[in-house]
């Protein structure tokens, strides 16, 4: 989560560890080790008790903290097992104001772990984004969220997202709320830069995630820009999941378009070796019966690179239908949320925003 | 011998985010002052009363330096400022300070490190101004330098020095950090050259004829009309993953904070000095 101080990016990993705490009916949970799970319980305790004051302060400057999640799916009869690792880069968020230019210091250390991230969600906050719709906004805050998209054009990652926090706020002066599409709309009237952003074809499967960690009525923000939590409000974050269901597919997506890119010659050639692509995908070619091959030239692929993400797609229920296998392991834990996020992944292009139009509802 | 040390002090403003906002004169570089900012991060658990945390930094310009920290949430009253609640940003949140010292000299090495509960009084006195200041600008404040002052006023009691891990500069700084150039090498590219020796060089040079004798031989033996058996899929790479231990205990969530120097610390006009831009 690439983002300023104050929009919200340690609520949000709050907010997505608590989504994933129970599994639900996909069993799909996070864990980690005891140490952080009990600051992430701690955290989301105090969060969620209206009676305590407490919001999370603003992270300190320092060198930045992984956050490492294991993401396990439970089956029935108390079987379970690993799918993959994610890790989530907690920081300050003057780091990334002063890489995008505002005064401060840089973070040798920041930039190395932001260099090895695999997806980059900007994270624009929902309050700036709701001040430059309406006309409140002071001119630096536009400059605040054009500098978060240079900074998104200026990384080199495949998959980038952007993010939009707070989403509770942004209502009219009616106090309706905004759909997403007129809010881009809107934005785009706003700022020429960031209707260029969208458009430029680098972003070819942009989503706009509307995420608010508070949910609706949780708090609300007082004169001095204090949130303040309702007495009795439920804590309901409102989509937080979402980016990490998308970002698996785009991961795939990501790969088999890096890896068509450097083929050398023939359809199902690459220069790219299984070491260049993400764990994650290598794990799914082989689920799918993708078979990586090294030869002199590259990697050689079973199939070819257009039609691998259809075939994993087709694989997946071919997977969980067939028989013999009794054992429930790391690949069968991967091809279920592997599932659930293409499931999930459709229903966000179907319903929210994703560029370009064309891409709705046709899910990855 | 009197020892020597320079005051320094990191906090934010109501929209100004974190920075250092008094660095030691002989540090105002800026590849200095980001290693100050990285080092005095959070600390894991909390600080008995009475105790500061102590950290060697190594591998900077300046040489090898400890910094004496404490970190607390401050009332305005702390800096002589008009509002004396307690201090919080622009989104409401609870501001934390950091004020601390720096020797230019390894803690661990030579003679123990001895501070007194005066001489944080004393560093607290040296850079309110600059905070009350900065407080008042925000944005446009400019940041300052503090020259030395002497330790070892021993009409108080010794503080107890919590160390923490020594920090390292992971690598040397690049030309022109601002720039994005090492962010640029994406995960589908070659990474930047890494500094070799000659003898790693050799070393790899003889490593790389080796393997490409072997591909060589693989290719051929791949080219050749296979009749064995199917060979088995590959093994991915990994799949399955365990609980992972931080990287950093860093946490600004179990971080508790050091008592807040009281009203008779002193909240005298700081001699920290302006830095030119």
């Amino acid at each position: 989560m690439l983002g300023f101080s104050g929009v919200g990016k340690t609520l949000l990993l709050a907010g997505l560890f608590s989504r994933f705490r129970f599994g639900g009916p996909s069993g799909i949970t996070m864990y980690t080790d005891d140490a952080s799970e009990r600051e992430l319980e701690r955290l989301i305790g105090r969060i969620q008790d209206t009676e305590d004051e407490y919001l999370p302060e603003a992270t300190p400057l320092g060198d930045p903290r992984t956050w490492s999640f294991g993401i396990r799916v439970d089956v029935a009869h108390g079987r379970r097992a690993d799918a993959f690792t994610v890790n989530y880069l907690d920081y300050a968020g003057e780091y990334a104001a002063a890489l995008a230019g505002a005064d401060g210091e840089m973070s040798d250390a920041f930039l190395a772990a932001l260099r090895d991230t695999d997806i980059l969600m900007g994270v624009l906050d929902g309050g700036d984004v709701r001040d430059v719709l309406l006309g409140d906004a002071r001119p630096q805050t536009l400059v605040k969220v054009e500098r978060l998209l240079r900074l998104l054009v200026r990384t080199d990652q495949r998959c980038v997202h952007l993010v939009i926090s707070k989403w509770d706020a942004l209502v009219d002066r009616d106090g309706r709320q905004l759909g997403l599409d007129e809010v881009v709309s809107r934005l785009e009237q706003a700022s020429a830069n960031f209707r260029d952003f969208r458009l430029n074809p680098r972003f070819s499967t942009l989503r706009i995630f509307p995420v608010s960690t508070f949910g609706r009525g949780f708090a609300k923000q007082a004169a001095d820009g204090r949130m303040v939590k309702q007495p009795g409000a439920r804590w309901n974050p409102l989509n937080v999941d979402f980016p990490l269901y998308c970002a698996i597919p785009d991961i795939l997506a990501g790969d088999v378009a890096a890896m068509s890119a450097n083929r050398s010659g023939r359809e199902n050639h690459t220069t790219l070796t299984k070491e260049r692509l993400a764990q994650v995908t290598v794990a799914v070619f082989e689920l799918a019966g993708v078979l990586l091959k090294a030869s002199g030239h590259g990697l050689l692929v079973a199939v070819p690179m257009s039609a691998i993400l259809d075939r994993v797609r087709d694989a997946l229920p071919r997977w969980f239908n067939r028989t013999g296998s009794p054992r429930f392991e790391g690949n069968a834990a991967l091809a279920r949320v592997l599932e659930h996020c293409y499931a999930k992944t459709a229903a966000f292009d179907g319903q929210w925003y994703v560029h370009p139009a064309a891409a709705r509802g046709q899910g990855e | 011998m009197t020892e020597k040390a320079w005051p320094f002090l990191i906090g934010r403003g109501r929209d100004a985010g974190y920075r250092a906002v008094v660095v030691p004169e002989f540090m105002a570089e800026a590849a200095s002052t980001n290693a100050l900012t990285a080092a005095t991060g959070p600390v894991d658990g909390p600080l008995p009363s009475g105790a500061a945390c102590v950290r060697e930094l190594h591998g900077l310009d300046v040489g090898p330096i400890s910094v004496v920290y404490r970190s607390f949430s401050p009332h305005g009253g702390d800096y002589g400022l008009d509002d004396e609640g307690e201090l919080s940003d622009g989104f409401g949140r609870r501001i934390r300070v950091t004020e601390g010292l720096v020797v230019r000299r390894s803690a661990a090495r030579g003679a123990p490190l001895e501070i007194c509960v005066a001489d944080l009084e004393r560093v607290h006195a040296e850079v309110a101004g600059a905070y009350r200041d900065f407080w008042e600008l925000d944005q446009a404040y400019v940041r300052r330098t503090a020259g030395a002052i002497a330790l070892g006023d021993h009409r108080s009691a010794a503080v107890r020095l919590v160390a923490t891990e020594p920090w390292r500069r992971e690598r040397e700084r690049q030309p022109g950090t601002g720039s994005l150039r090492p962010f640029y090498a994406g995960a589908d590219r070659e990474a930047p050259p890494r500094r070799s020796t000659v003898r790693r060089i050799s070393l790899a040079t003889a490593a790389a004829a080796v393997v490409a004798g072997i591909v060589f031989a693989a290719v051929l033996l791949t080219r050749a009309p296979h009749t064995g058996p199917v060979p088995p899929r590959p093994r991915p790479a990994a799949t399955a993953c365990g609980p992972a231990s931080c990287v950093s205990q860093n946490s600004d969530v179990t971080m508790d904070r050091c008592r807040a120097p009281g009203p008779d610390a002193g909240c005298g006009v700081g001699s920290a000095r302006r830095e030119g831009r």
